[in-house]
């Protein structure tokens, strides 16, 4: 009786309570902010460069006069502010192949002397590109397929879940390796695969939402005042439909940048020089045994950002359903 | 069966009323059945009653004696597997089983409004409750959103809702059982219908809650002049509201009458039993007498009596033909030994 809270801010309260969920959020605001201002971290050219009484914004603008020229050079005067990754995530530092993380190069470097850092938080724009992109497709693919099929019913539904049945059906994993070599593998190709193959899982939810929401008093309250049906799926249905979905989603962002990894992994996603997770932890194979740094920082990144995503998949869930009206509250 | 009765199976109606003015809505031989895994149940088979203007049919009878159905019949609010089969549905001079859907739905909510049993689970619990009136203020006005707006606090300062202004943001979960069913009954209202239909609306309710919207109910039709169809397993609660009062059991209508008919002369054995059901002051729940034995779910038309196996006062005879419902005592019963 106390408050004022709509539904959604109560479900947010009680996600915050849990401390796994808050961490995961955490970490994936991080990988987010990483993203977003990876030109800004991870950049050759400094932020500020100040000569001859003149001050320049190299990150910022393109000056004729420092075309291919290199900032970092002792040949350069004057004074530079640096980003904290003085690289960017496709030039080769000859001088240091396959070197372990030091001063210079605070991850190591790979075998063609790429920054590792640089190349890990681009990688961090792929994962997360792919994984909200792709999500976002196969997410509103999914409601609109289970919406039809769960508010109709009768044979729209029938004809709906055996074509589920039947996509589901397929080894995913596998379907989506055979269309990449096909339609040839990149960033796009791998969104929009894993876009179109993905969104069974969510239909089979929102189907099941509908037929259980459809038959609640307050559908039938709607329907009893004359409302229409396209009215009573996109004020009622819906939204109450959407919280699974949302928990749904967080944990199909976490498979899907599982995925993604495991298809530059294998040669099939992102292709060089745009550096992802997945082709990072590839390349590593051949250095293994000595190169530790290569394995283990795409390795425990990939590991991280699925199980932050988990957490506040889980995190969702928790919150959703205690408070849920279906329960007695 | 006794022979100096005329068997009627088609209106349900005593004769004194059908010659006085004209019920609002009429309901005649409605059937309706549901469709599971191989069988049939047959939920309503033939169920008439008139509703006159102004006044408050009382419809009594056990969970699952198929007054819901009926209800959400009127306003063909039935879903799959569920199927009107038969009957006529008569408002205003017209049948609302063979109207066109979207005439229907312009019907909905303007003309005949229905309010739920559980309040809890009738709004929707994502909006606030001041958004869910003023949606069906619009719904129904096409008024815009400040005019409706002014008209949904006005409606929940007339169903009782202190402070009107700030319950307006309220989320349904931060009202209790009784505020939301004033809630439905400011949204059902909004329109202003011509028939509310209430199904069980205060069975989820507190005795002291059910009281107080009995009265809210029971004022706001005075003042509106409306038709009331209040649905009930309680016989208690039409004693005071009802003018008319239809006793239901498995899917037909078993007694019907005016209040004070039924009141001083039950005759069917299950309206009897339904009498000796309700609550009396001083008696716990616990030593409440019930008829014994359950509502039968039929997926075969039923060879006699539907009450026989739970009867007090069965005979054989009982279970030879279908009983018809005759005028007995002047008001009709379904009973050969009443
Ligand atoms: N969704 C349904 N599916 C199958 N049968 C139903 C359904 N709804 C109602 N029925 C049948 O109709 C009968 C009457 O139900 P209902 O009108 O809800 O009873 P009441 O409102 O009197 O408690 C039930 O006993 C059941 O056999
Ligand atoms: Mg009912």
């Amino acid at each position: 009786m106390s408050g004022r809270q709509g539904y959604w801010q109560s479900v947010w309260r009680e996600f915050k309570k849990n401390r796994l969920a808050r961490a995961g959020l955490w970490v994936v605001l991080f990988l987010f902010l990483i993203a977003f201002m990876a030109p800004l971290i991870a950049n050759n050219r400094p932020y500020i460069y100040v000569t001859d009484e003149k001050v320049f914004f190299p990150l910022f603008f393109e000056y004729p006069e420092f075309k291919d020229i290199d900032f970092r050079s002792e040949r350069v005067p004057g004074f530079k502010l640096f980003p904290p990754v003085p690289y960017s995530y496709s030039e080769y530092d000859l001088d240091s192949i396959v070197s372990p993380p030091s001063l210079r190069h605070l991850m190591g470097t790979d075998e063609q002397g790429r920054d590792l850092a640089a190349r890990m938080i681009y990688g961090a724009r792929v994962s997360i590109l792919v994984g909200f992109i792709a999500v976002f497709m196969y997410v509103l693919i999914g409601i609109i397929i289970g919406a039809l099929a769960g508010y109709y019913g009768g044979w729209i539904d029938m004809l709906i879940s055996r074509f589920i049945e039947i996509v589901i059906c397929f080894p995913t994993f596998f379907l989506i390796l055979t269309i990449l070599a096909l339609v040839g593998p990149s960033l796009t190709s791998v969104m929009v695969v894993i876009g179109l193959t993905g969104w069974t899982g969510i239909a089979r939810i929102v189907r099941g939402e509908f037929f259980k929401i459809r038959e609640m008093e307050f559908v039938q309250a709607s329907r009893a005042l004359g409302a229409r049906d396209s009215h009573i799926i996109i004020r009622h249905v819906l939204p109450n439909a959407l919280a699974p979905v949302l928990v749904s989603a967080t944990f199909g962002i976490a498979s899907t940048i599982l995925i993604e990894s495991s298809l530059s992994f294998l040669g099939f996603g992102v292709q060089p020089p745009t550096p992802s997770w997945g082709d990072i932890l590839s390349q590593s194979r051949d250095f293994m045994d000595f190169a530790w740094w290569l394995t283990l920082i795409p390795g425990f990144a990939i590991f991280i950002t699925i199980t932050a995503y988990n957490l506040v998949g889980e995190g969702f869930q928790d919150a959703i359903n205690p408070r849920s009206f279906r329960g007695n509250t | 069966m006794s022979g100096n009765h005329t068997p009627s199976t088609q209106a349900a109606v005593p004769p004194e009323r059908g010659k006085a003015e004209s019920p609002i809505l009429s309901v005649r031989n409605l059937r309706i059945e549901f469709e599971s895994t191989g069988a049939t149940v047959f939920a309503v088979r033939g169920v008439s009653f008139d509703l006159r203007k102004g006044k408050t049919l009382g419809m009594v009878g056990e969970s699952g004696c198929g007054k819901s159905v009926t209800a959400y019949s009127v306003l063909r609010l039935i879903q799959p597997p569920g199927k009107i089969t038969g009957g006529e549905i008569n408002y205003r001079g017209a049948d609302i089983l063979r109207m066109n859907p979207e005439d229907v739905r312009a019907i909905r909510g303007r003309e005949i409004a229905m309010i739920f049993q559980e309040p809890m689970i009738s709004l929707n619990p994502v909006f606030t409750i001041g958004f869910q009136i003023s949606e069906a203020v619009m719904l129904r006005h096409g008024k815009d959103k400040k005019e409706s707006r002014g008209i949904a606090v006005e409606m929940l300062t007339r169903v009782g809702i202190p402070d009107a202004e700030k319950r307006y943001r309220s989320y349904p979960h931060e009202l209790s059982g009784g505020m939301r069913q004033r809630v439905m009954i400011a949204i059902a209202l909004a329109a202003s219908p011509s028939i509310l239909i209430a199904d069980e609306p205060t069975t989820a309710l507190d005795v002291t809650i059910q009281a107080q919207i009995l009265d809210l109910l029971m004022n706001i039709q005075r003042e509106r002049d409306m038709s009331m169809l209040l649905i009930t397993h309680d016989l208690g609660i039409v004693a005071n509201t009802a003018d008319d009062i239809a006793i239901m059991y498995a899917g037909e209508i078993v007694e019907s009458g005016t209040v004070s008919q039924i009141f001083n002369a039950p005759m069917h054995p299950y309206t009897i039993g339904l009498f000796e059901a309700i609550p009396r002051i001083g008696e716990s729940a616990r030593r409440l007498r019930t008829i014994p034995g359950m509502v039968p779910s039929l997926t075969s038309e039923p060879q006699g009596c539907v009450f026989y196996p739970r009867c007090f006062r069965r005979a054989d005879e009982c279970r030879e033909n279908p009983i018809p419902l005759v005028e007995k005592n002047s008001h009709l019963v379904r009973c050969v030994r009443a």
